[in-house]
């Protein structure tokens, strides 16, 4: 299939339109548009089009924007709130693992001079070391949940929302 | 320095103060994008799904994903073109909670629909929303492409932003972008032709 020149002018102008054309390329274009005042026509209409997608007033109403604000404030204030329940369990789980890192040799020693003066079975007291090994976790877990419902009633207010925004509320 | 090189700084520094701002979750700086992007985005979503309202919903829904993500943008990119492509995420997870997993999957099932059409009485989303004569053109021409193609039309056209920039928004290669484009370009021909004959 071959193709006209004109269908080559339109092809090149769209090209350009994508990407840069060559310089040979160009020249080519601009002689043929100067001289094909159809594809120039052609041509000049797409341009037209084109930037008259800039004129369409497709645009957000007031409302929604204000809504959205709204709606992001609020969802800003949920995830602080979350965040500060949260801190004291990260504080206990970050101190219960510190916590465990520096104690367990000190830990696993005390338990086995203690199970030989006592003489009693190996498995007995490394099952009492474990116990102990695991209590400040399990309690730092305890205490977080038992502050849990009390961070709640303590969390501030919501940040004032400016006028205009509960104006058109 | 040239002013194409202060501009590129202007622009990073702008991204990094915005990418500060999102990880701190400053609700003053989000006001302001919302406004400042208002209705680029929304224009965008409504090219995007044909349907002002379902558009309004992720207009909020992707503020909300902005928020929750804000830590995720490094501000090294360009802001708009996060924005642009979690609203496109947003329509595809909003569209594909069924099946499919892309906008060209979505594309797929809706071969042969007319993803603009609404019920009847109401009017289109383009047609409510241009006033003047050309604008209607336009709309009914960009209606009748495909979402693909009207998508990277869009993009490079109203929203003025590089292929890269589109390419990094919609996820495909250069070359899928340009390919889309041509095709776009062409399939929007009879109505250019037409509004000249």
């Amino acid at each position: 299939m071959t193709i006209t020149i004109h269908e080559r002018a339109v092809e090149l102008s769209a090209k350009a339109l994508v990407t840069d054309l060559s310089d040979s390329e160009q020249n080519w274009l601009n002689k043929h548009v100067a001289g094909c005042p159809c594809c120039a026509a052609e041509i000049d209409a797409r341009t037209a089009m084109l930037h008259g997608m800039k004129t369409m007033p497709i645009l957000a109403d007031e409302s929604l924007v204000l809504n959205t604000q709204l709606r992001v404030r609020e969802r800003c204030v949920e995830m602080r709130l979350k965040e500060t329940r949260m801190a004291p369990i990260w504080i206990s789980c970050a101190l219960a693992s510190a916590w465990m890192l520096f104690s367990t040799p000190y830990l696993w020693q005390m338990f086995d001079s203690i199970g030989h003066w006592l003489k009693i079975p190996d498995l007995l007291w490394q099952m009492g070391f474990l116990m102990t090994w695991f209590m400040p976790a399990v309690s730092g877990a305890v205490v977080a949940f038992w502050l849990r419902p009390k961070l709640i009633s303590r969390v501030p207010d919501a940040p004032p929302v400016s006028p205009n925004l509960l104006a058109s509320s | 320095m040239n002013i194409a090189a202060q501009l590129v700084n202007c622009d990073s520094r702008e991204n990094a103060e915005i990418a500060r701002g999102l990880r701190r979750r400053d609700p003053d700086m989000l006001d302001r994008l919302i406004e400042l992007y208002q209705h680029r985005l929304l224009r965008y979503l409504l090219y995007l799904t044909g349907n002002r309202e379902l558009a309004q919903d992720l207009f909020q829904e992707t503020w909300m994903r902005v928020l929750e993500r804000g830590s995720q943008y490094n501000g090294q990119s360009k802001f708009d073109t996060w924005l642009f492509a979690i609203a496109r995420h947003l329509v595809i997870d909003n569209s594909r909670k069924k099946t499919a997993s892309s906008l060209e999957a979505l594309q797929d099932e809706h071969d042969g629909d007319r993803p603009f059409e609404v019920a009847a009485g109401d009017p289109t989303p383009f047609d409510s929303l241009a006033t003047v004569e050309n604008g209607k053109r336009v709309s009914a021409a960009l209606a009748q492409l495909d979402r693909l193609h009207r998508e990277v039309i869009v993009l490079r056209f109203h929203e003025e932003l590089t292929l890269e920039e589109i390419a990094s928004i919609t996820g495909a290669p250069l070359s899928t972008v340009k390919s889309r484009l041509y095709r776009g370009l062409a399939a929007l021909k009879p109505t250019f032709t037409g509004a000249r004959a």
